[in-house]
């Protein structure tokens, strides 16, 4: 009989939360011998129902110890991670505006303006392809967010999406958007957020894949 | 000895290391600490408890060797020190006199 799998995912993002190795490792192997047990008893499906039901209660702690451990240092490569994320928004930016937009002729100027300023059915058009454009924005700003802090990734993807969608939550009530209507300004703060989080997931599940592969080499 | 103070739930959680002695890890403690207490708690928070615990100079841990059924990883141990024992002393010393005279005048049944 196979030996019951624990969520291979669940625990590479608990991994990624970058809490001291000793800590980690103890909670982690407390989360592991419980499965087993729950597994022979209860069931390999609730067992698996447990683990991630635990781990969302573990995650804050794992959290705390990594803030705790190295409170200064911690907050350099969270505002490294922020910074980074806004440059790469920005690099693309550049590049789609300056070189793809310009070549398949999609509107600019007043990004948000041409939403408005079309036919219904090219307004609903252009309203996708911006919103979906945010959403890759944000995927790629923490996917670098992640990757900027490769010891705890997911933090640093989780602290450029609160800062990111803080920051647009408020200028989407503090600035003059003209006649753009609130919900596609709603809905653009909602994909970026998204897009963060999806590449954030991305970076950290990648690179606890590789660094498990690599042990598994070097036995 | 150890001037630092100790709340109640990491009384009880020190008072589950002392009881558990060589037995003494997270889950254990973990399971100790919710059978007791009728309270599902956390692995983490049994865990940030314990670290403080250390912290405090209450607890001493160490690492054990790893084991298949934890994926590979080692039990972290705890032990109670002496500053933790006689913490625990004093604790139990406090809570007799915080006790003491309340007897049969307390019956939630009557009341």
């Amino acid at each position: 009989m196979r030996d019951p799998a624990i969520p291979q995912r669940t625990e590479r993002l608990l991994q990624s939360l970058g809490a001291d190795p000793d800590f980690r490792d103890a909670v982690l192997g407390d989360l592991a011998e419980e499965f087993a047990i729950r597994a022979v008893w209860d069931g390999e499906r609730a067992a698996r129902w447990w683990y991630r039901r635990e781990s969302v209660r573990v995650a804050p702690h794992l959290l705390r110890n990594w803030l705790g451990r190295t409170p200064a240092r911690g907050l350099v490569r969270i505002a490294a991670a922020i910074t980074a994320g806004w440059s790469s928004i920005f690099a693309l930016e550049v590049v789609i505006v300056q070189g793809i937009a310009p070549v398949f002729g999609i509107p600019i100027e007043g990004r948000l303006l041409a939403v408005t300023s079309r036919t219904p059915l090219e307004a609903f058009a252009l309203s996708v392809l911006f919103v979906v454009w945010t959403h890759c924005d944000g995927v790629l700003a923490g996917f670098v967010a992640a990757k900027v802090s490769p010891r705890s990734p997911l933090v640093g993807a989780l602290a450029f999406t609160i800062v990111c969608g803080a920051a647009m939550v408020a200028g989407n009530f503090i600035l003059p958007h003209g006649s753009v209507p609130l919900a596609f300004r709603l809905f653009n703060t909602l994909a970026l957020v998204t897009g963060s989080v999806v590449g954030g997931l991305l970076a950290s599940l990648g690179k606890n894949r590789r660094s498990r592969v690599a042990s598994n080499d070097s036995v | 000895m150890s001037s630092a103070t100790i709340g109640s739930f990491e009384l009880t959680v020190l008072l589950a290391v002392a009881r558990l002695g060589d037995d003494a890890y997270g889950l254990a403690v973990r399971r100790d600490v919710s059978e007791r207490t009728r309270r599902d708690y956390s692995v983490g928070a049994i865990y940030t408890t314990l670290d403080r615990l250390e912290k405090k100079g209450f607890v001493l841990s160490r690492m054990t060797d790893p084991t298949p059924t934890r994926g590979g990883r080692s039990r972290r141990q705890f032990m109670v020190t002496a500053p933790g024992q006689r913490t625990i002393r004093s604790a139990e010393r406090v809570a007799k006199a915080v006790w003491a005279g309340v007897g049969s005048s307390i019956n939630p049944e009557t009341a």
